[in-house]
């Protein structure tokens, strides 16, 4: 039985980010919380055991996955785990982008209304 | 800062801390390396977010940590049946119940006409019950062995065992031919047996353990928990018994009625003599039922092969073969009960 992933929004706004930070692929921990920040321009700045927190929910959530580094060599420093997103994570994804795409198309037309 | 940062981790869960410290500590350092590259007002600003952070975070994993515990303790509850009740009577009797009266019914709507051999149906309730098999194994290793866990270790050993025989067979012969041709007679006896060796394998193993590892302490406490192991592998000595015979449905089901009267006097008794009695009495009579069905049946049989009048007594030795194996297993932990013990090992019973 699939799950829904309409049944998972909304997200909140750090999980969206999180999750479209996964979205063209797998990184460490320390490239998601970079990624997060700069995707969202700076408002979420999420510290270290925050972003575990949330990557620890979305990983009960099996939105994401925790995958060993093949790497045999990898750079100094870097944790040897990288999380992907998952199928359902993907979905749920989309599905979230669909949402605000129809919240903002609203937004517009309302918008648009008043000003004219 | 960094090693305050290590020392702050302490304060997570422990199994959050082996699993995820490492990377905290990680994508904390390489956090705080570039702060350092971009001035001190950047590192007082990365350690005061951090700071800030953990102890909500520390809280939150305690809080889960906690509902997980809770979880598995009521997971864990749920499956942990009062002695001799109904449910761990039922819980015990699934894969007997497969063997003895689901897998005998379908043979029949088959041979009927009203199920179709090979059919998807078919084939779906067999994955069903592979899986409702699989589950309660796994959910009897998860849950620390309790006593209706018993019979499913011998069962999965049973299939194991008779999985693996055809090689061992094949191989042997292979590498032994000379050995194979003089003791032909004992070898095939053996052979044909050779499925039970997993379970005594498991069932020494299981007493080796019971000395040493805490788990299997109360092994030693109540003997007759080894005997249980065995008896789960009936059924499937019954199925090999069985084996391309038609029209078995009747004995098969007369076997596990025994067979589950065994188990049910087995979970209510008191009095471990007792107990290993119904256990070896409904082994013993299960087998009986089996060889004697085997005699009736062969007559009826449409087997390509010219029967002497004499067949049904080799076919019948077979499940008697196949009943001293399971006997002697079963008797092992008695035996090595009955041994006398040094007073260490007393005083530790």
């Amino acid at each position: 039985m699939s799950i829904d992933p309409l049944s998972y929004l909304p997200l909140t706004e750090p999980t969206f980010y999180i999750l479209l930070s996964l979205a063209p692929g797998k990184k460490h921990g320390y490239a998601i919380m970079k990624d997060v920040k700069e995707l969202s321009g700076g408002r979420v700045n999420l510290s270290t055991s925050t972003l575990y927190t949330a990557i620890g929910r979305l990983l009960d959530q099996d939105l994401i996955e925790r995958l060993d580094d093949d790497d045999d060599d990898p750079a100094p420093g870097l944790p040897r785990k990288s999380y992907a997103l998952t199928d359902l994570g993907r979905r749920v994804l989309e599905a979230e982008h669909v949402r605000l795409q129809g919240m903002v198309k609203e937004a517009r037309l309302r918008l648009r209304e008043g000003g004219a | 800062v960094k090693r305050v940062y290590a020392l702050l981790l302490h304060l997570f869960p422990r199994a959050y801390r082996e699993e995820y410290g490492d990377e905290l500590q990680a994508v904390f350092d390489l956090s705080l390396d570039d702060a350092m590259r971009s001035g001190g007002k950047e590192v007082v600003r990365v350690t005061l977010r951090e700071l800030v952070g953990l102890p909500q975070a520390i809280l939150y994993e305690h809080l889960r940590e906690r509902r997980k515990k809770k979880m598995l303790k009521k997971f864990n509850a749920y499956f942990d049946f009062a002695y001799g009740s109904r449910r761990e009577f039922f819980t015990v009797m699934v894969p007997f119940l497969m063997v003895g009266l689901i897998l005998p019914l379908m043979n029949l709507l088959m041979r009927s006409g009203l199920l179709i051999p090979r059919s998807p149906f078919v084939n779906g309730i067999g994955i069903v019950l592979v899986a409702v098999l699989g589950i309660l194994f796994l959910i009897g290793l998860v849950t620390g062995l309790p006593r209706w866990a018993m019979p499913y270790i011998g069962f999965a050993s049973a299939v194991l065992g008779v999985m693996a025989t055809p090689d061992i067979l094949r191989l042997s012969q292979r590498e032994f031919p000379l050995l194979y041709q003089k003791f032909r007679l004992v070898g095939d006896c053996f052979y044909a047996n050779a499925w039970c060796l997993g379970l005594l394998v498991v069932v020494i193993l299981f007493m080796v353990l019971g000395g040493s590892v805490s788990v299997f302490r109360r092994f030693r406490d109540d003997w007759t928990l080894l005997c249980f192991i065995p008896y789960g592998a009936i059924p499937m000595a019954l199925m090999v018994t069985f084996e391309e015979y038609k029209n078995d449905e009747p004995f098969m089901l007369l076997a596990v009625a025994v067979l589950a009267a065994g188990i049910w006097f087995y979970l209510r008794g008191r009095d471990e003599r007792k107990r290993f009695g119904m256990l070896f009495g409904g082994l013993t009579l299960a087998m009986f039922i089996a060889a004697a069905g085997k005699a009736v049946l062969l007559p009826m049989q449409d087997w390509p092969i010219v029967m002497s009048p004499d067949s049904w007594k080799s076919e019948a030795m077979g499940t008697v073969n196949t009943w001293i194996m399971l006997a002697l297993i079963m008797l092992v932990p008695v035996v090595l009960n009955l041994l006398p013990r040094s007073e260490s090992r007393l005083r530790a019973t």
